[in-house]
């Protein structure tokens, strides 16, 4: 079951990691090779995600260790940028943005918060799973005891 | 403990900091919501290139997460 998801994922990951680049760097929407359903395919994302797709393979066959620091480099900037927008938030914001509190009644506006909020939550469940067996005193044989 | 608070954190705060920053009604309907608010509560096109980059890290995190 696994194995079909990431037959999925990994290929959305490669398309994905373009369209983002792209959108900070437009020059890579160029050099049109064919069209996927209408959709240009272009060549420097092309070899970005491929690129990506080998460098993340390469990671994974070198062993865990290089995985771990490349996810701890990735992570860390992400919560610093994370920190420095919250910061702009704090000091250039104001709290009448805030208002009015509910697009419709409160009851329904709450409803329909309360629809997307598990697609928010996707991925949390992770964080005690990982925080565990990060653990110093967690052993390779807890995989299958605590398991 | 730390992680979890952390996560909470992550997870919890960026809604009242967009909300917090610019009026949620100019954003409603609109792509990169986040980005666009930022951009007009600074009148500057980097802090959208800032919430871009970061997205960019958090996809390749996630790629390795994932794989």
């Amino acid at each position: 079951m696994m194995l079909l998801a990431y037959f999925i994922v990994c290929p959305w990951e490669a398309v994905a990691v373009g369209k983002l680049a792209a959108y900070i760097f437009p020059s890579l929407n160029s050099l049109e090779l064919y069209r996927v359903a209408g959709q240009p395919v272009f060549l420097p994302r092309l070899v970005l995600g491929i690129g990506l797709t080998i460098f993340l393979a390469v990671l994974n066959y070198r062993g865990i260790r290089w995985s771990a620091q490349f996810q701890n480099w990735t992570t860390g900037i992400v919560l610093l940028l994370f920190v420095l927008l919250l910061g702009i938030s704090a000091v250039r914001g104001a709290p009448a943005n805030f208002h009015p509190a509910f697009r419709t009644t409160p009851f329904v506006s709450i409803l329909l918060t309360l629809q997307i909020v598990p697609y928010f939550m996707t991925g949390f469940e992770s964080v005690p799973k990982v925080a565990e067996e990060a653990h110093r005193d967690f052993g390779r044989q807890d995989f299958f005891v605590r398991s | 403990m730390m992680a979890l608070l952390v996560g909470a954190g992550f997870t919890s705060s960026p809604l009242p900091a967009v909300a917090y920053v610019a009026r949620w009604q100019g954003l409603v309907g609109k792509r990169f919501a986040t980005a666009i608010a930022f951009e007009q509560a600074l009148g500057a096109q980097w802090p959208v290139r800032l919430v871009l980059i970061m997205a960019l890290f958090g996809l390749l995190q996630c790629s390795m997460a994932i794989s």
